[in-house]
């Protein structure tokens, strides 16, 4: 899975113990020069932890962390070229702007010259130029963010830091940074660690994802890799799949495997793991892969990958539609394009799916995270 | 009719407490600047020669010095110890610092006239000599709990969260407390620095047990008032009364300040 050019930042099995429990245990992680990579999982998963020991302001119990070919396992977070943006904001609220944003620069002894051309191109970078003089408690909480974020970049970390820095904003200005972040990730071609507990910040602003959970990695992969093929259902559920089925495997054929949903018998394609009769498994149906027909066949054969039911809810979010289908003894979340006919509440539908999409999980290592 | 009776009633009653409360300071005032030496009415104009006396006097002048240098001292001391004790135990969670906490507090509760006894058999006993120092050790015991109090209020609604965010920028310990944490906490270390300076500038009780040779300006308006009726005492009264104004006056803006 590690590449040549993946150990720009290194994470060597890493251990952290808070009061003897680990919150952060033998972690691996190699992330490439110029990547964005996100640590996502619930909160308590370690994220915030990994992250603080890769600033310096937690140590490991075990484990290197390397940078750029140099271990830093020991050297504190002042004397790292690493910066980070916290969570909340932590803007010095004695200085303005300029002056916050100029602190690295003056520790470093940086002339006043460039201080002032460095604070400047920062600025502009988070489009907020003009704002140099004014007090930070007259920002806004985006506002306060992206000052947050032109005084870590004006140091020219190797490695910049995020701590869930928009956790704390409207949902509005959220997408809207995330897009500026995407596109400040472009134009500087830094090297980004991200923490969120947001799967869709992760997935749509990152290279890699790096799913946590109970201080190890559950995934590591691209978004789209993590969507389409999830390997656990924690996985699966926490990317946004809203459909998970329980089940036992009735019969595993060359091509195909055969699960008892309920008093269903339904088709999906075999996991990379090899499954046997009896195993109680997951079956993962994505909203989009679902296809919604109008009206009941009367005469057709009970099949194996296509189900019955009422539309119970309809739900337009603009460009898609979601529907909330009633088969009766369980739910189905079908989302299609809003081009579509528009189904009325009450409408008899059938939903079909090609095997191929139906993924197949082991539910059992639900019990060991 | 038996309202505005009411109301004419506390009218009076407020008028006399206010004149209770305030007229022997106006008196002190007013006599400070008497021509004559009498302390009675009738007043027989102004005069600075009150206050001329108090200048000239050797007394005088030594006491003050004397209580400058003690309160100047003790402020020092205790800014640093108090700043420092107040960090450790605001910041760290350490086994113990709820009692470190009670201890640092404690001489607050404690009467003045028992600190005074027991460092005087103190000093006796460990045979130091009584001197300025001495009172300068025994104004610290007192002010320094005042002084805690002010600091501990203050950090603990600090966000340590900023110091994390000036060793990521670059900053040691020594930088971050400079440029982060001091700037932050300065207006509450003057505004305890204030109320110790005031604190120990008047102090009696510790001073007249524990001191040796000289004299602090609080003695010495009280050894020339039970030897002699010196109108001088009213105008350093008023000197004194004028110093505490400004250092009240100081406090307040310096926490309304502190509240934006």
């Amino acid at each position: 899975m590690t590449g040549d050019g993946r150990s720009y930042l290194c994470v060597d099995s890493v251990t952290k113990l808070f009061d003897g429990t680990a919150a952060v245990q033998d972690f691996e992680l190699e992330i490439a020069a110029g990547e964005f990579v996100s640590l996502l999982g619930p909160s308590g998963c370690g994220k915030t932890t990994l992250l603080r020991i890769v600033a310096g302001l937690e140590f490991p119990d075990t484990g290197r962390i390397l940078l750029d070919g140099r271990d830093i396992t020991a050297t504190p977070a002042h004397k790292r070229p690493v910066n980070m943006v916290f969570q909340r904001v932590t803007l010095f609220p004695h200085l303005n702007v300029f002056d916050n944003i100029a602190f690295g620069l003056r520790l470093r002894r940086t002339s006043a010259a460039e201080t002032r051309t460095r604070v400047g191109d920062a600025l502009d970078l988070v489009r907020l130029p003009g704002f140099a003089e004014r007090a930070v408690r007259t920002l806004s909480g985006g506002q306060a963010q992206r000052v947050a974020l032109a005084r870590a970049i004006v140091n020219r970390p190797k490695v910049l830091l995020f701590d869930e820095p928009l956790s704390a904003l409207d949902l509005q200005i959220r997408r809207e940074l995330q897009q500026e972040l995407k596109d400040i990730h472009r134009e500087l071609q830094g090297t980004f660690v991200y923490v969120t507990h947001d799967q869709e910040e992760a997935m749509s602003m990152s290279d890699r994802v790096v799913v946590m959970r109970g201080g190890v990695i559950v995934q590591v992969g691209d978004p789209v890799e993590l969507y389409r093929s999830p390997t656990s259902l924690f996985v699966a559920s926490f990317v946004g799949s809203p459909n998970v089925w329980p089940g036992t495997v009735a019969a595993v054929e060359d091509r195909r495997v055969v699960v008892a949903v309920g008093d269903r018998r339904l088709e999906a394609s075999p996991p990379t793991a090899p499954v046997r009769p009896g195993d109680r498994v997951a079956l993962v149906l994505r909203s989009e892969v679902l296809t919604l027909s109008d009206g009941v066949p009367d005469d057709a054969a009970p099949s194996l990958c296509a189900v019955e039911g009422t539309v119970a809810d309809v739900r337009f979010v603009g460009a898609v539609v979601s529907y909330r289908i009633d088969l009766g003894d369980r739910r189905l979340t079908v989302s299609r394009s809003s081009q579509t006919e528009i189904l009325a509440e009450g409408t008899r539908v059938t939903v079909a799916w090609n095997p191929r999409d139906a993924l197949l999980l082991s539910a059992d290592e639900e019990r060991t995270p | 009719m038996a309202r505005r009776l009411r109301a004419s009633a506390l009218l009076v009653y407020t008028i006399l407490v206010f004149v209770f409360l305030f007229a022997p300071i106006a008196l002190v005032v007013l006599f400070s600047f008497n021509k004559t030496a009498s302390l009675t009415f009738p007043f027989h104009g102004f005069s600075l020669r009150w206050y001329r006396a108090v200048l000239e006097s050797p007394s005088y002048r030594d006491a003050i010095f004397a209580s400058l240098r003690v309160a100047v001292i003790s402020v020092v001391v205790v800014v640093v110890v108090g700043t420092a004790a107040g960090i450790g135990v605001t910041r760290y969670a350490f086994r113990g610092s709820r009692i470190v906490r009670v201890f640092l507090f404690f001489p607050a509760a404690l009467p003045g006239l028992f600190v005074g006894i027991a460092l005087l058999s103190f000093f006796v006993q460990t045979q130091v000599s009584l001197s300025l120092w001495t009172v300068t050790a025994g104004h610290l015991i007192y002010v320094l709990p005042y002084f805690f109090l002010v600091v501990t209020s203050r950090l603990q609604r600090f966000d340590y969260m900023l110091e994390e965010a000036a060793r990521d920028l670059g900053a040691g310990p020594w930088a971050t407390f400079r440029r982060v944490t001091l700037p932050l906490i300065a207006p509450s270390l003057i505004a305890g620095a204030l109320v110790v300076f005031s604190l120990s500038w008047d102090e009696v009780f510790i001073t007249f047990f524990t001191i040796g040779a000289q004299n602090t300006l609080p003695l010495v308006i009280y050894s020339t008032v039970k030897q002699s009726v010196d109108p001088s005492v009213n105008a350093i009264s008023t000197l004194l009364l004028a110093g505490s104004l400004v250092f009240v006056f100081s406090v307040r803006r310096l926490a309304a300040d502190l509240q934006q």
